[in-house]
């Protein structure tokens, strides 16, 4: 039986690279959404771990809704890009400096 | 044997990860990612979660996945172009054919534990009777969300730009001869 305690590791590691990830390419929104993706993961393996070691299937139903709302995330988020190309020929974040209301 | 899957398919979760984080190039990424999703699937396999494993794969691989990748094609985000290396083939190779034996080795043990007791209902039915009768309205509200989602990302991105030109059927249907054709003597 592997040790509940190497799986947090796991997705304490995966959720660090995710973060990090986020820090240094910020200049690419596709790859600012996709650490996004690999942080959510590394939660949905804690949620089904320590639901698997405490016997019950609250956190199962915790990972459906995180997958839910990623999903929605997503949607949405990959449209405002498509926007975004549309007006400025580009999904750099440099190029957003004028956002203005 | 449990242990040593579990330790093979963690090194790759970190190295996929790595990769969806740090690689330049966007496609690389997604793929990554892509395979990162399913090597967690068959994490939650190991612990018996086949349910989300399985919606994870279906769901979020077939869906959502394909759509980012739709995506990263359709923006054409510039990059140079880099030869393959031939034994990245093999180290795929390597990989999807480890990552397959996992995968049906869990599965036929499983499906024997199955056959022999089963007195405890399966993980497919304990989540939804947890979903149905203790967090239905959470079910309800989290169909609202993505129904609120779909019209959000249809209304931004459907919408008619005023830059662009439309084909317009009705007027081209109602078009007729004559006044569509001038004539210059009759």
């Amino acid at each position: 039986m592997i040790g509940l305690e190497h799986y947090l590791a796991l997705a304490g590691i995966v959720f660090s690279i995710g973060m990090l990830g986020m820090v240094f390419n910020r200049n690419n929104l596709i790859g600012i959404l996709m650490c996004i993706e690999l942080m959510l993961l590394a939660v949905n393996i804690n949620f089904v771990v320590i639901d698997q070691y405490l016997h019950v299937v609250t956190g199962q139903v915790m990972v459906f809704f995180v997958l839910a709302v990623a999903a929605a995330e997503a949607a949405i988020g990959l449209a405002l890009f498509i926007l975004l190309y549309q007006r400025y020929r580009s999904i750099e974040t440099d190029k957003f400096c004028k956002l203005k209301g | 044997m449990n242990e040593v899957i579990f330790y093979i398919l963690s090194i790759f979760l970190v190295g996929l990860s790595y990769q969806v984080a740090f690689n330049p190039y966007p496609v690389r990424s997604i793929l990554s990612l892509i395979a990162a999703f399913v090597v967690t699937s068959i994490l939650w396999l190991f612990l018996g979660a086949e349910f989300l494993a399985l919606a994870l794969v279906f769901v979020y691989v077939g869906a959502v996945m394909a759509l980012f990748l739709y995506i990263v094609f359709m923006l054409n985000v510039d990059v140079l172009p880099k030869k393959v290396k031939p034994s990245m083939f093999y180290m795929g190779a390597i990989g999807v054919s480890i990552l397959l034996g996992s995968l049906l080795w869990k599965g036929g043990q499983r499906m024997s534990l199955h056959t022999l007791q089963s007195a405890e209902p399966s993980n497919t039915a304990q989540i939804g009777l947890a979903l149905y009768n203790e967090h239905w309205l959470a079910f309800e509200l989290i169909g609202v969300v993505l129904l609120v989602a779909m019209i959000c990302a249809v209304a931004l991105v459907g919408s008619k730009r005023g830059d662009a030109k439309y084909q317009s059927i009705p007027e081209q249907i109602k078009r007729t001869v004559d006044d569509s054709i001038t004539w210059m003597k009759k």
